[in-house]
């Protein structure tokens, strides 16, 4: 058998040894774990101090109004700032965005705006000299976009039929195959770009001519990825050797992507289960103890809770907060039927006890049935403590990503360094509804923002009717929408290109191409409505303004309001003559996205997960034929409509269920909140599996027994 | 609604809820025929059934209707909101005695039961009464499960937003403590009635 590197002493060998393959690597030498979590470790006294240090600067953090500090004159980048520490001497895994915790980097390549505001929203004031260079000599992916926009694009986005679209901030959802960083070790990562490169020849077509320049860059970023870590006195040219050294190499390729993007999900992949082949190592060869691998996670994790973000207040409103999604996945089944639950994975949801509970990161299991019963009982106890553990089903996704997929943001699932997504917002349905019945005329600002088609005119609004407008407005929005998104990532390609994260991808990329829709449900009981009820439109004239306020003209007859005579069936009841509608409107939309031309062949994919920018979207929305009036937030995701689900929990599911996955593979929400006590029996009350006889203490032979013994 | 429209529904949800159907209410005896022509279509297709009453209408009279009906059922969460009968009376305006030969009925026929309790500050978290219940609980063989159920003031509003007065006023919602002390009391009543009977017996 060929003699593997040094640092890799102790691996079985395999495919990994001779490509970039983690995920043979990590098939190769995981072991599954079926125990439960007895032989974790408390925090460290580092630990704590570190934590008590965290805690602090958060305190000032929020004392400050949400930032502590931020740059306006050091654009970020991997070299852009010398080491910073929280306090060096205890810290087992070091790295910072910039020179200090909680420090906010100046990002202003994905739009200088967006930056500039962030700063000045924030009480700093921007650099003149950096306004100068991002308008004078360097473009900004914000400036390319809107230097293309046509006019009705510009429109749409304005009316918010289309909203919250990645052209003035950074896309994100791409995650880098950071593991790579400790497996292979930077040099060898360069040699296969090196090599990966050379296999783009003549002729020098547009596509090979940009293979050659991302592949140049991305060596580059790797080059950079190397000196970032020298700053801080690591070297990961080659593989990693230790536990410590693997996840520290590992959070250097992240802590690269932070620091060289912005993006609006920055999430860390599947690392547990990889890393925890080097903690076994270690543990085997008497290198390490538990108490001191706890500790390495303990302070990764820790790193992963500080990432932070130069963002706007609007920005926060769309997005509830200020989230950064560094999401990672645990768990899951492998094809070859084993679980993928290692010690690792407990590590990692033991520093929400460790360290207390948070958002971030965002710990996601990966469930399913099969998975060991340690494991999900160790995770169902954590969720009753810290209601920190996301869970997505491992059954449904693993069909198409197989057993080293992992999720960016909240639920896009894609294959670590295989697959990337071009993140797509939303298109607002229930406002194209509205269109389609005034004639593409909008209902709040009386602009034609959609062509001039013909506007409905009947007094009662007849189904047919209006579904075959309905379905031409359609159209005309998922040609816009995906024609916008198509200028949107060239620019974000040629200006704010995600060099880092790209080199730790494989050279064939899939890509798949998001859209999202917003207001399913809120169409759903619309078009019931208009079918099963009586629905009168109430016509106005609208006086149209421009941005001064002066009016410029007014739109005819414009239909703002409805009256709805009768009832009529409401989707999250399990009442298929209207959950159908909603399944058609998706499917109908889907296949209109299928069939535009997509940049660099992206795989179309749509969500319905307005999880909580449907607030957002829902002010910006004219009063709705189903009831629901102007401003009124439409339901999050594909939830039904706020209180008009009234046949329970199982028919409101069962309604959202409905909707076909294959057709919404990026995700599709339901936002549920359910009483703890619904689910299950408060083990501290309930007295479940009683013996009546078994109690009587005469009866029994044990004198006394108790009945905490069947508890 | 039929009974048919009732299992297709079933049907629909299954996938979210492997139990079976619980029929709750209100009181579901009131609909006594309707209820067993329900358990009866459940049963014949294996669905578990569940019924989860106080138990009131119970009498000697109309025991062939609850024969029938408990042919059918798997599972009674029965109810008891008063062991002492003045209590009862005062607390529901109908006293227990239906209630608790339901109870020695079920264990009669050999069908499992749940007890749930409802326990109220100043009403029934009493030592004295929750002793005394256990006392009784301890005749019945069958019970498999004792569930106390906090009382809660989450209706408050709802009487408020309709304008009616809220009979249980100010009545502090009972702790988690407080009901794990009620379950111990409730357990300790079941071994003291165990023990009695038992000497008794000797």
């Amino acid at each position: 058998m060929k003699q593997l590197r040094p640092e890799w002493e102790g691996f079985v060998g395999g495919h990994w040894v001779d490509e970039i393959n983690v995920r043979d690597f990590i098939q190769k030498n995981y072991t599954p774990y079926d125990g439960d979590e007895s032989f974790l470790k408390d925090p460290t006294e580092a630990t704590k101090k570190l934590w008590a240090d965290v805690m602090d600067l958060a305190k000032k953090e929020r004392e400050a109004g949400g930032v502590l500090d931020m740059d306006n004159n050091v654009v970020s980048s991997l070299t852009s700032h010398p080491a910073g520490y929280i306090e060096k001497d205890l810290e087992k895994i070091v790295g910072l965005q910039t020179d200090k915790p909680f420090k906010r980097s100046f990002m202003p390549y994905g739009g200088l705006r967006m930056a500039e505001n962030a700063l000045e929203q924030n009480g700093y004031t921007p650099d003149p000299e950096m306004h100068r260079i991002f308008t004078e000599y360097r473009k900004t992916h914000n400036a390319g976009v809107f230097d293309v926009y046509t006019p009705e694009m510009r429109a749409a986005r304005t009316s918010h039929i289309l909203t919250g679209l990645p052209d003035a901030y950074g896309r994100g959802r791409i995650i880098g195959d950071y593991r790579r960083v400790a497996l292979y070790g930077v040099d060898r990562l360069i040699e296969d770009k090196q090599a990966k490169k050379a296999f783009y020849t003549i002729p020098m077509t547009e596509e090979k001519i940009r293979a050659r320049e991302e592949i140049a860059e991305q060596i580059r970023a790797l080059e950079n990825l190397k000196k970032m870590a020298e700053i801080y006195g690591c070297d990961i040219s080659k593989p990693a050797v230790t536990a410590q050294e693997a996840v520290q190499a590992v959070y250097f390729g992240y802590l690269g992507a932070v620091k060289d993007q912005n993006g609006a999900a920055m999430s860390l992949g599947r690392t547990s289960t990889f890393l925890d082949i080097y903690f076994e190592r270690d543990l085997k060869a008497g290198r390490l103890t538990e108490t001191e691998a706890q500790e390495i996670i303990d302070h990764f994790i820790m790193k992963l809770r500080l990432v932070r973000f130069a963002r706007t207040p609007e920005y926060n409103s769309l997005f509830s907060g200020d989230p950064q999604w560094v999401t990672e996945s645990l768990g899951g089944i492998g094809i070859d039927g084993r679980h993928m639950v290692t010690k690792n994975s407990f590590r990692y949801l033991h520093t929400l006890e460790n360290l207390g509970t948070s958002p971030e990161p965002n710990l996601t299991v990966l469930w399913s049935p099969r998975l060991p019963e340690g494991w999900k009982r160790y995770c169902a106890k954590i969720s009753i403590n810290t209601s920190s553990i996301q869970y997505e089903n491992d059954e449904l996704m693993r069909v198409t990503h197989g057993d080293d997929y992992a999720i960016a943001c909240c639920v896009s699932s894609m294959r670590v360094g295989k697959e990337m997504q071009f993140f797509g917002a939303r298109a607002n349905l229930a406002k194209c509804l509205l269109y389609a019945i005034n004639g593409g005329v909008d209902e709040i600002s009386g602009a034609q923002v959609a062509p001039k088609f013909r506007p409905i005119t009947d007094e009662v609004l007849d189904y047919d009717t209006v579904m075959e407008k309905y379905d031409d407005m359609m159209s005309w929005l998922a040609e816009l929408y995906v024609n916008t998104l198509n200028i949107i990532h060239y620019m974000h390609d040629k200006y704010c290109y995600e060099s880092l994260q790209m080199a730790l991808h494989d050279r064939e990329v899939k890509r798949y191409f998001a859209t999202g829709i917003a207001g399913i449900s809120v169409v759903a009981d619309s078009l019931s409505a208009i079918k099963y009820a009586k629905v009168t439109p109430v016509r106005q004239d609208i006086e149209i303004k421009d941005k001064k306020g002066n009016v410029i003209g007014v739109a005819k007859n414009v239909a703002v309001d409805y009256k709805i005579e009768g009832d009529f069936p409401k989707y999250g009841n399990d009442d298929d003559r209207v959950d159908e509608i909603a399944q058609d409107i998706l499917n109908r939309f889907m296949d209109k996205i299928r069939q535009q031309t997509i940049y660099r062949n992206g795989v179309p994919t749509t969500s319905i997960l307005t999880i909580t920018s449907n607030v957002v979207y829902g002010k910006k929305t004219g009063s709705t034929p189903d009831g629901r009036k102007k401003g009124v937030p439409l339901a999050p995701g594909a939830n039904p409509m706020h209180g008009r689900d009234t046949h329970g929990a199982s028919a409101s599911l069962s309604s959202v269920s409905k909707l076909q996955f294959s057709n919404a593979q990026d995700g599709i929400s339901n936002t549920f909140s359910i009483i703890p006590d619904a689910l299950g029996k408060d083990t501290g009350v309930f007295v479940g599996d009683l013996d009546v006889d078994a109690l009587c203490p005469s009866c029994a032979n044990i004198p006394n027994t108790s009945d905490n013994d069947r508890q | 609604m039929t009974v048919e429209e009732i299992l297709e529904m079933y049907d629909g949800v299954k996938e979210f809820c492997s139990g079976g159907i619980t029929c709750t209410g209100g009181e579901p005896l009131m609909q006594m025929e309707f209820l067993t022509e329900l358990f009866e279509a459940a049963k014949s297709r294996g669905i578990n059934t569940c019924l989860d009453t106080s138990g009131i209408t119970f009498t000697e009279a109309n025991r062939p209707k609850f024969d029938r009906l408990m042919r059918s059922t798997d599972l009674v969460m029965l109810d008891i909101k008063h062991i002492d009968n003045e209590e009862h009376i005062k607390l529901t305006g109908q006293p227990n005695t239906n209630i608790l030969a339901f109870a020695e009925y079920l264990t009669e026929k050999g069908i499992v039961t749940w007890v749930r309790h409802v326990t109220v500050p100043g009403i029934t978290y009493n030592d004295e009464y929750l002793l005394r219940l256990g006392e009784f609980l301890s005749r019945l063989k069958m019970l498999k499960a004792l569930d106390v159920l906090r009382y809660h003031d989450m209706g408050k509003v709802k009487y408020e937003n309709l304008g009616l007065d809220y009979p249980l006023g100010d009545t502090p919602p009972l702790t988690k403590e407080e009901a794990a002390h009620a379950r111990d009391m409730i357990m300790q009543g079941i071994r003291n009635g165990l023990a009695k009977r038992s000497c008794d017996g000797k």
